[in-house]
């Protein structure tokens, strides 16, 4: 659309024409109230907030609804238009509880900010006021009729945005009011049965839908706003957790994404907004545990514990050799983590037995990329998307982000998804056409569009420009010929979809036998010159190391953040021979195992950076504390020194860091402190003054793992920037297949909207979901069997 | 739970021609769920209200959740979700009614069938409620029986038509070839 | 509309708010909000529980209607309700003090909502 010029009380204005002018006022910084108007769902005009004069136009206009065009002249604010706001405000404050000093939104509701803006302070109203009784839908949401103003964003946001549709206006005029899908009977009132996201709650301008996890525990006012990445799905959602003081260091009382900052915008699921809960469980490892004489785990404080771990690790490393010992690592923990822990098994342990628990066939995926730059999408490359092609995967249920976004791009922006699945997946329902691999499979998918004879595949060769997204379903070779197909097209990008949060940053950080971070061959020569002692052949995989664990040849395993004894059902008398070190938040089936385990820190309690299975790195920042673990980083660090190693040789601290800036230039701008200390954290000037800095051991990722070229800026602002796997190429030794990167050691998976693994498991709140939707389930397949 | 039957089509609440009625129905619009407001009526006609089975078949036949009917269900004052008496007294009150009287017919009724507003009689027979307009303004005040008008009121014809009802229904008991009509 | 002078202008005007407190489809708030709260404060009002500071504020809550509305349902509230009490603010005057309806008559129930 060609831009239009326009004033807006006295200021002119350029706007694409077509722009509403609501949204073209917000971006000129001039804030029009609105109650019903939400960025990117349908427009209503039911609030008539957001009204202003318009030349020449008898009665004030809704700006949600008006389009700009050449030469229009608007005036926002004046007495006509603050008192046509001021009455709107009275009316509603009518029926309105005024219970602000109890109500969840105090603090941060929309009518109580317009109510002081617009100054009706006063009321009228003396009739008596309509009450409904609160009403619980869902373990996570509650309604509140008198509260709610009518503004129907929950019913679009579920509507549009989820494509769940759970929600509903009845009746009429002031009888109006919002219900779920499940209708109430004598025995039960209504129902939510949806995805549980809490998007309605998110997007209610007041406290009419409240949290079943928040409601009443606190003020807006009493928490720490930390904005850092969801610990669950590999999309990495940002989260903003509400945190506040408690008795054994802070709390996580609430997470949403209000500041609309990164890739998912105002986006999360129910695992995300609920699913934090895991980190207060009375289940939680808080104290190091040895196992002592009696063969029972005992309570140890941390000096003993690392003392036991490292002098048994020292002595079979030293009697046996590094191969006697393996390492584990994990999905969840963070980069610079995942990058210490390869780091120390080599060159600490000596050791190539290094791996973790593969979801997806990364190693393939960057085997088949290897040389070419270009060719990965980011998450924000597929909200913007003209065209995407997804294979496999059932992303509303696994990756509740990408489907949001697909969703989002198809409504908003008219994209073309295409779905080649072997199931019906609900996102068929945006999708402009589908490939049903029911029979065939999909090895008959690249056959199939080469073939041009079906109308999908003549519609994908049609689009100028393809996103592919796949998911477990291609590894390996599939993986190899699939991206071979795109790369024939100049104009395909790829995305891969892994399970866990940082699935993709363990299989970049090198979590293998056979690959160093970067995906860099151990064998490639001259690879990590710098790493002292590396072991040149590759180590064992997993189940390699399990398999020597049974033959009584594994000495030690530590692992990180791991349950390979629950993940491979493994017949736990195989460890009987191994010293088990776990590094875990809960005692899981191998923590029970193990000889020494040591309580570690989730990745909200904790700072870092983790990639995104689309390859999009973000920064965690530390938001909860719980007295007693420590993050992975510090325990890794502590092993080291404890086995006698100059810790500096693993994280490079207290290198650059004390020639930098401590501040002491500020001078006038010292008011400037957060955006000062970004700038050195994106420069690299911040003194790195402890071994425990995980930013220290950034610095070495940064130069040492290729496709790790970060936009500091853009990250430690908040943001999500891209890496690819660019490992240097075939000329430079990317090798081929090897067999510790068969497929078959990986192992999705599969987690469902309200499971997360072990995290899962020890949230309460996603248990009560998941049940609440299985009850939900059942009675409506009953009612179904009762309708037949 | 009774094992599933084997495929079939599913059983329907309404009578044949009503069934039929709805397939053609439905196919008539571009868009099925134009159906909706005119299957609402006839169902109700039927039924008598708009059960939980009613408003689940509804849906079942133009593809909508059974939240989307209730939507459009509990929008409409004439529509019900409970039964009425067999013969539906609305009274209209409004404007023109009210000048012409209609309080008086309207509190006459209640008088004589002992039953308040949106009340149905013991018997089932009745039931009385206070609509808005039912554009015989010009007649008023006006009542509507079900589908039969009574307009230019007085209180003192509120038992008459009461009675004609009554007499109506001991005809109809009398009358082999009426009492076979369904009742709802 | 021709209305005689034994009619009550008072439960005329409550009877056209609360036709259209039913008929307001709840979409918009100025008409969702203004209806009922119009139609409550008339009917207190008609059966004699009214204040002299209500006379003006049903003015003003119309008039804050008027021309505010999503659709011109809540203008045809508004405008006849605003013209209630400017040309017959007298009647309304004659319900304040706990003064039952002066039109009211024998036998005929007073008005209530439904």
């Amino acid at each position: 659309m060609p831009d239009v010029t326009f004033t807006v009380d006295g200021k002119k204005l350029t706007a694409p024409a077509g722009t509403l002018l609501i949204d073209a006022c917000r971006k000129a910084g001039i804030e029009i109230p609105a109650f019903c108007y939400y960025p990117g769902l349908s427009l209503q005009a039911a609030c008539r907030m957001c009204v202003v004069r318009q030349e020449k136009v008898p009665k004030l206009q809704t700006a949600c609804t008006t389009t700009v065009a050449e030469g229009q002249v608007f005036i926002t604010e004046s007495p006509e238009i603050a008192q046509a706001r001021k009455a709107t405000i009275e009316l509603l404050l009518g029926n309105h509880p005024l219970d602000c000093p109890v109500c969840d939104a105090g603090g941060e509701c929309e009518l109580q900010d317009m109510t002081f803006k617009y100054g009706a302070g006063e009321s009228q109203f003396v009739e008596v006021k309509h009450h409904r009784d609160e009403q619980q839908w869902s373990p996570a949401v509650f309604y509140d009729r008198p509260r709610c103003i009518l503004c129907y964003r929950c019913i679009r946001m579920c509507g549009e945005g989820m494509d769940v549709w759970a929600l509903g206006i009845h009746n009429r005029a002031a009888d109006s009011v919002i219900v779920p899908n499940v209708l109430g009977t004598e025995r039960g009132g209504q129902q939510l049965d949806c995805e549980q996201c809490g998007m309605c709650i998110d997007v209610c301008p007041v406290g009419a839908l409240t949290s079943g996890s928040y409601r009443y525990k606190t003020r807006p006012w009493e928490m720490n706003h930390v904005s850092t990445v969801c610990t669950h799905c590999s999309d990495g959602c940002k989260v903003t957790l509400g945190v506040r003081q408690a008795n054994d260091g802070s709390e996580i009382v609430r997470a949403d994404n209000r500041d609309k900052s990164g890739i998912n915008g105002d986006f999360l699921c129910a695992k995300g907004r609920f699913g934090f809960d895991f980190v207060e469980s009375p289940d939680r490892l808080t104290q190091p545990l040895v196992r002592n004489a009696r063969g029972r785990l005992e309570p140890a404080t941390w000096e003993h514990a690392i003392r036991v771990a490292t002098g048994k690790l020292k002595e079979i490393r030293d009697t046996r050799g590094g191969n006697a010992i393996g390492v584990v690592g994990s999905n969840r923990t963070t980069n610079e983590e995942n990058y210490l822990l390869q780091k120390f098994a080599r060159t600490v342990i000596g050791t190539n037995n290094i791996d973790h628990e593969r979801t997806t066939d990364y190693a393939s995926f960057a085997r088949a990329l290897a040389g070419h730059t270009g060719k990965t999408a980011s998450l924000r490359d597929i909200a913007q998307a003209c065209a995407v092609l997804l294979v496999g995967g059932s992303p509303t249920d696994e990756h509740p982000l990408l489907a949001w976004l697909l969703r989002t791009n198809v409504r908003l922006n008219r994209a073309r998804l295409y779905i080649a699945n072997s199931k019906t997946i609900k996102l068929a329902r945006q999708a402009k056409a589908t490939l049903d691999l029911r029979r065939g499979g999909y090895d008959k998918l690249i056959t199939s569009l080469d073939s041009g004879r079906t109308e999908f595949s003549k519609a994908i060769f049609a689009e100028e420009s393809l996103i592919v997204i796949f998911g477990e379903e291609f590894r390996g070779p599939a993986v190899e010929n699939l991206i071979a197909w795109g790369l024939k097209r100049d104009n395909v990008r790829f995305a891969y979809l892994g399970d866990h949060s940082n699935s993709r940053g363990a299989a970049d950080m090198g979590l293998f036998p056979d690959l160093l971070p970067g995906y860099i061959p151990v064998t490639a020569p001259g690879a990590f010159a710098e790493y002292p002692n590396l072991p040149a052949a590759p180590g064992n995989s997993l189940p390699q190391m399990l398999d020597a664990a049974a033959a009584g040849d594994l000495g030690a395993l530590l692992v990180v953040g791991a349950n390979p004894v629950s993940h491979a059902k493994l017949d736990p008398s195989i460890l009987q021979h191994t010293f088990l070190i776990v590094q875990d938040l809960f005692l899981t089936e191998t923590a029970a195992l193990a000889d020494v385990v040591l309580p570690a820190a989730s990745l909200y309690e904790k700072s870092g950076t983790v990639t995104n299975t689309f390859g999009d790195i973000q920064i965690v920042r530390k938001a909860a504390d719980r007295a007693g673990v420590k993050p992975d980083f510090e325990i890794l660090v502590r092993l080291a020194g404890g086995m006698g190693i100059d810790v500096s040789t693993l994280v490079p601290f207290g290198k650059r860091g004390t020639t930098g800036d401590l501040g002491q230039s500020r001078g006038a701008q010292s008011g400037e402190a957060d955006r000062h200390s970004v700038w050195l954290e994106a420069n690299g000037l911040e003194p790195k003054l402890s071994p425990f800095d995980p930013l220290a051991a950034l610095d070495e990722i940064e130069r040492l793992v290729p496709g790790y070229t970060l936009d500091r800026v853009n990250l430690f602002a908040g943001n999500d920037v891209h890496t690819e796997p660019a490992s240097p190429g075939p000329e430079s030794g990317f090798v081929p297949v090897s067999a510790l990167t068969a497929p078959e050691l990986v192992v999705p998976a599969h987690d469902t909207l309200f499971t997360s693994g072990a995290l899962g498991r020890y949230s309460r709140a996603l248990g009560q979901l998941e049940q609440h939707q299985a009850n939900e389930l059942a009675k409506s397949e009953l009612a179904k069997s009762a309708a037949d | 739970m009774s094992p599933k039957k084997a495929k079939s089509e599913p059983a329907t609440v309404f009578s044949p021609e009503l069934a039929a009625r709805f397939d053609a129905l439905v196919k008539k619009y571009p868009v099925s769920r134009s159906a909706l407001i005119p299957m609402l009526l006839y169902a109700q006609d039927e039924v008598g209200y708009l059960s939980n089975a009613v408003v689940a078949e509804i849906a079942r036949r133009i593809e909508i959740t059974e939240l989307e009917v209730r939507n459009v269900a509990t929008y409409y004052s004439m529509l019900r979700f409970k039964a009425a008496g067999k013969y539906n007294i609305q009274v209209c009150t409004n404007i023109s009614c009210m000048l012409r009287g209609a309080y008086e017919v309207y509190e006459r009724f209640r008088e004589e069938l002992g039953v308040g507003s949106d009340g149905v009689t013991a018997d089932g027979l009745f039931s009385l409620e206070e609509v808005e307009c039912i554009g015989a303004c010009c007649w008023a005040p006006a009542i509507q029986v079900n589908y039969e008008f009574h307009d230019e009121l007085k209180p003192d014809l509120v038992p008459g038509i009461i009675g004609a009802y009554r007499q109506r229904i001991e005809d109809r008991a009398q009358d082999p070839f009426q009492n076979k009509e369904k009742d709802a | 509309m021709v209305i005689d002078d034994q009619t009550c202008m008072v439960e005329f005007a409550l009877r056209t708010m609360s036709f259209y407190a039913h008929e307001s489809c709840g979409w918009c708030i100025p008409c969702r909000e203004g209806t009922d709260w119009l139609k409550k404060t008339l009917t207190r009002f008609h059966a004699g529980f009214g204040t002299r500071s209500d006379i003006d504020n049903i003015q003003y809550l119309a008039e804050n209607m008027l021309g505010r509305t999503f659709c011109p349902l809540g203008d045809a509230a508004a405008m006849p309700t605003i013209a209630f009490v400017k040309k017959f603010r007298k009647e309304f005057e004659d319900h304040l003090n706990g003064m039952p309806c002066p039109f009211a008559r024998e036998g005929v129930p007073q008005l209530t909502v439904v």
